[in-house]
């Protein structure tokens, strides 16, 4: 977390918090709550045990989904450079389903799967984001180095080897971007998923505080969503990214 | 009398109807190390990747033993980033060496080659010459009958190129793997070669083939019989030499205030 929590952003993030409370002073509570009543707020979703809960669940949901998508991206994009006929096929498809706003594979899940299924939310995390997966790794195999592999074959080594030890370390830097963009789809159309098409979830609760006019709790869901978020970008992602940049060559 | 250990016969490619090569023959013979010299643009790595294996020529024939073992030098060095210099070396002796073996020669091509204490650095923490110095190791960490080196001392300085000749000789003195050359650098040729096939260039062919008898070590470029020879090939290499001679005229005028 070293390279993002620095002093600027704390003395910014300080200034903000300021800024925030000076100006929800202003306004009813109802349309500005203040920052105290946002943790108070927090606090007590904390303490009912919904936070927990809406949290695992939504959690369980993005990662299906999100795992589902790299798999899927992967598969399709090695396949897809692999044979020419699979690209020409399928390579279009790939842009329509990013074409295609989210809002109606929303509409389309719901009369698919229904409300209270986790499949509403699932198929959304997947059709989000798997072309993102897909696009990041299809670009990444052919950044790879040809002579390497020329060089591998004329010293007959093995084609699983090649594998294993070229193709795939070779794509590793834009399979770990392909991760953290895909990431932050998922996280987001899972929450959007819950909020129009769920009866349980992180979405969900926002949806219900948002009809209730409970101002202040759809400020402290929303501080969830963003930490968590930050966490798994700057701490999970950005360790991956260095474990990669070890060896990482120069372009 | 030595074997004959690769031969290449009445080869021809030419990429999108330009003709590289027509009816080319070579051979190479075991212990020796074969020069092709050639300018730019002549076909040296056409060659180079035709006797390897990388490439296959439009007719002709490329005979060899199957079981020939084969190093290969590249002119950029082609290492994997992701792994360190001894790993990159580890990575290719696999495919023909038992463990004990190859980690043993493995220490003494790393000693040879000053890399030693850089065995577990990556790649990118090298500089030019060692990461040509390792590429060079590598061709010889698998015990190969024959090593095919394409520009291995392009684009490095005076002083790296004189230590990585010295190791090269070095090296195949005392293992006779034979090495074959290609260079378009007539003062590396007359140093290391056995023989010297000169490239004519335009899908001419050979033009010359130079056998060289003096012992490597003792070779120098002001050694008359070495200096006759790189005159010999640099008479090869007419043209521009020629016609500038006759234009001097033109120069002179040309230049008056």
């Amino acid at each position: 977390m070293k390279n993002f929590i620095t002093k600027p952003f704390w003395i910014f993030l300080l200034l903000f918090l300021l800024f925030w409370n000076q100006l929800a002073a202003h306004f009813n509570t109802l349309i500005l709550p203040s920052p105290a009543e946002t943790l108070a707020e927090l606090n007590s979703i904390i303490k009912n045990g919904v936070l927990v809960k809406s949290l695992f669940i939504t959690l369980k949901r993005t990662f299906i989904g999100y795992l589902a998508a790299v798999i899927t991206g992967f598969v399709l994009a090695v396949a897809l450079k692999k044979f020419i006929f699979l690209r020409r096929a399928l390579r279009p498809f790939i842009t329509i389903i990013q074409a295609a706003p989210p809002v109606v594979w929303i509409a389309l899940a719901v009369v698919w799967f229904g409300v209270a299924e986790d499949l509403t939310p699932i198929f959304l995390i997947f059709i989000v984001s798997m072309p993102v997966i897909f696009v990041n790794i299809f670009q990444g195999i052919d950044s790879i180095d040809y002579g390497l592999i020329e060089m591998a074959e004329a010293y007959s080594t093995p084609k699983y080897k090649i594998f294993r030890d070229i193709y795939l370390p070779g794509i590793l830097p834009s399979t770990v971007s392909a991760l953290s963009i895909a990431f932050s789809f998922a996280w987001k159309s899972s929450v959007f998923a819950e909020f129009i098409g769920s009866s349980s979830g992180i979405g969900y609760q926002i949806s219900m505080a948002n009809s209730n006019l409970e101002t202040a709790e759809l400020f402290a869901w929303t501080a969830v969503l963003v930490v968590f978020m930050l966490f798994v970008e700057y701490y999970l992602l950005e360790r991956l990214k260095q474990k990669v940049s070890r060896w990482r060559y120069e372009k | 009398m030595k074997n004959k250990i690769l031969k290449l016969k009445n080869i021809s490619k030419s990429y999108d109807n330009y003709s590289v090569l027509k009816n080319l023959n070579m051979e190479l013979y075991s212990g020796e190390i074969t020069c092709l010299l050639g300018p730019s643009g002549s076909g040296k790595t056409t060659i180079f990747r035709i006797a390897s294996d990388l490439e296959k020529a439009d007719s002709g024939e490329v005979i060899k033993n199957n079981a020939l073992r084969s190093g290969y030098v590249f002119q950029e060095p082609r290492l994997l980033p992701w792994k360190t210099v001894s790993d990159n070396l580890a990575f290719i002796q696999q495919n023909f060496l038992q463990k004990e073996e190859a980690v043993k020669l493995r220490k003494i091509l790393l000693d040879l080659a000053d890399l030693r204490e850089f065995e577990d650095n990556y790649p990118h923490e090298l500089s030019g010459g060692m990461k040509q110095r390792l590429e060079l190791i590598r061709a010889f960490s698998i015990i190969p009958d024959l090593v095919f080196m394409d520009e291995p001392f392009k684009s490095l300085d005076t002083k790296t190129k004189y230590n990585l000749r010295r190791l090269i000789t070095v090296i195949h003195q005392e293992s006779s793997i034979s090495i074959f050359l290609i260079t378009h650098d007539p003062e590396e040729a007359v140093l290391l070669a056995d023989k010297i096939y000169i490239l004519a260039g335009g899908g001419k062919g050979i033009k010359e083939k130079i056998k060289i008898d003096k012992d490597r070590q003792k070779r120098n470029l002001s050694d008359p019989y070495i200096y006759g020879i790189q005159e010999k090939i640099l008479n090869t290499f007419t043209g521009l030499v020629k016609d500038l001679d006759l234009k001097r005229e033109v120069i002179r005028s040309s230049f008056k205030k």
